[in-house]
């Protein structure tokens, strides 16, 4: 039984489905896939996810790209590796925090530096030289995207 | 005073219990679901459109197994959902694992939009990549395995409060945690990633870490859930059952072999079918083991780029350098 019946006069039950059938034959996408905006209650959100007990939950503030500055650069400072780590990945991460987490102690920080796309030349150019073998392995790897090629060929 | 109501297990009809949170019994669930909401991503921040000139560098072979990944995940993570709509789901009593269930599932639906959102950036034949799940015999063969599992918890006749709908239970975690998730979605990332470590698709492989990063939580739910059910209910771990579980795991490490042939049949990026099957071996080691079945096949992960540690995908060993300092928790 088609619920068309239900209470439509006929006609606007009708015209709904063919509006409802009209839609599913569009060959736009079938999605806008919009997200969320950042609003400021978002912000507030990573604020107090940052100040979290659990290293894994300020793992997640590190990794969000609508972490504010000041919540990059309080993190990069962060007791656990694995928080620096994050910051290290974030690709929303200015070149400046970037740049002082690839003096970082932990060599998996520095290579996450070395990965992030946001890494400045300069600082990228300091790890195809650093100690630890894997990091500049991901230096060099870096510096093979088209758009880093000048760093490690140099002029 | 009235008493706290007091559970009896994990286990149940899941209607009538499992309306209050606290008291919280499995403290687990909490902290995955915590976790889970603090993960929260959206497909369109990663700007996928910068990937497009890659895309159009690639070889047909890397076109197609682009293709055939789409193929596989696109449908799965749906039918991830039905599993736990049918048959995990409605037979938990816990709130608390309701609450991260619920999540999981909001999860699988992004995950899906998530590929949609590269059939919509790149230019793939969209008939061709929804098809092969039907018309590729080593993939369609994947889905009637899982099929058959979810279908069985629908039925009238399963009785969650007996052995036999226990074991059922277990069967269909195994079959859509353990097997799909835990070792046939993990072998998809990996191929998927190695675009990224040959300098190809940089923004599709971060897409593919988010979805990573939730998939290692869905992992961890559904092993704890496994073990817990166990736990509280030892009388359903007869060894029977014991080797008809490491049997579905050993059978899954052999269809996930043919569809590698299928995906890679000549060999991209430095990969190969073997390659792909001696990680997936790995992989399948390693759930064996978190089973406690131990380890079976011995294979040593020939992906090391593909380790984590603390169930984040780190950087470790990213481009196959070796530092055995970096080995200690590498479990991808």
């Amino acid at each position: 039984m088609s619920c068309v019946s239900f209470g439509s006069t006929g006609d606007g039950g009708r015209r709904w489905l063919e509006r409802l059938r009209a839609a599913a034959a569009d060959t736009r996408p079938v999605s806008s896939f919009r997200s969320p905006e950042v609003t400021d209650a978002k912000v507030r959100r990573v604020r107090a996810l940052a100040l979290a007990k659990d290293p894994k939950v300020r793992e997640s503030a590190a990794l969000s790209y609508a972490a504010p500055l000041d919540v990059l650069v309080a993190l990069a400072s962060d007791t656990e590796s694995g928080v620096r780590c994050c910051v290290a990945r974030n690709e929303h991460t200015p070149g400046a925090v970037l740049d002082t987490l690839g003096s970082d102690e932990h060599a998996g920080v520095r290579g996450w530096v070395a990965a992030n796309p946001s890494v400045e030349p300069a600082t990228l150019e300091r790890l195809v030289d650093d100690t630890d073998d894997a990091v500049r392995a991901v230096a060099a790897w870096a510096g093979r995207w088209p758009t880093r090629e000048s760093v490690t060929t140099g002029p | 005073m009235t008493e706290a109501p007091t559970r009896s297990g994990i286990l149940g009809t899941g209607i009538e219990e499992g309306l209050l949170l606290k008291p919280v019994t499995y403290q687990w669930a909490m902290d995955l679901y915590d976790q889970a909401v603090a993960n929260t991503w959206f497909p369109n921040e990663i700007q996928l459109g910068e990937d497009l000139g890659d895309f159009e560098r690639m070889s047909d072979d890397e076109r197609h197994a682009l293709t055939f990944l789409m193929s596989y995940f696109n449908p799965n993570e749906l039918l991830v959902n039905k599993a736990l709509a049918f048959g995990v789901y409605p037979y938990v009593n816990a709130a608390e694992c309701h609450l991260y269930l619920a999540k999981q599932m909001w999860e699988e639906a992004n995950h899906c939009m998530s590929f949609e959102y590269v059939l919509e950036t790149f230019p793939i034949d969209r008939e061709a990549a929804y098809e092969s799940h039907v018309t590729v015999p080593s993939m369609a063969r994947k889905e009637e395995f899982e099929v058959r599992f979810i279908k069985r918890m629908t039925e009238q006749t399963l009785d969650i409060t007996t052995v036999e709908g226990k074991q059922d239970f277990v069967r269909n975690l195994i079959a859509y945690n353990v097997i799909l998730e835990g070792i046939w979605f993990y072998s998809g990332f990996m191929v998927a990633l190695s675009f990224r470590q040959r300098n190809l698709l940089r923004n599709f492989g971060s897409l593919v870490d988010w979805i990573v990063r939730d998939e290692s939580l869905h992992l961890k739910f559904g092993i704890n859930l496994v073990l817990t059910v166990l736990d509280e209910n030892p009388e359903i771990a007869t060894e029977e059952f014991a080797a008809e579980i490491k049997q579905m795991i050993l059978d899954a490490v052999e269809m996930e072999s043919d569809y590698n042939r299928e995906l890679l049949p000549r060999g991209i990026l430095g990969l190969n079918a073997d390659y792909i099957n001696q990680y997936v071996r790995y992989l399948a080691d390693r759930r064996l083991d978190e089973l406690g079945f131990g380890v079976h096949y011995g294979d040593q992960n020939p992906a090391k780029w593909m380790a984590t540690a603390n169930d984040t995908l780190q950087l470790v060993n990213f481009f196959e350098a070796t530092n055995t300092s970096y080995e200690v928790n590498t479990r991808a």
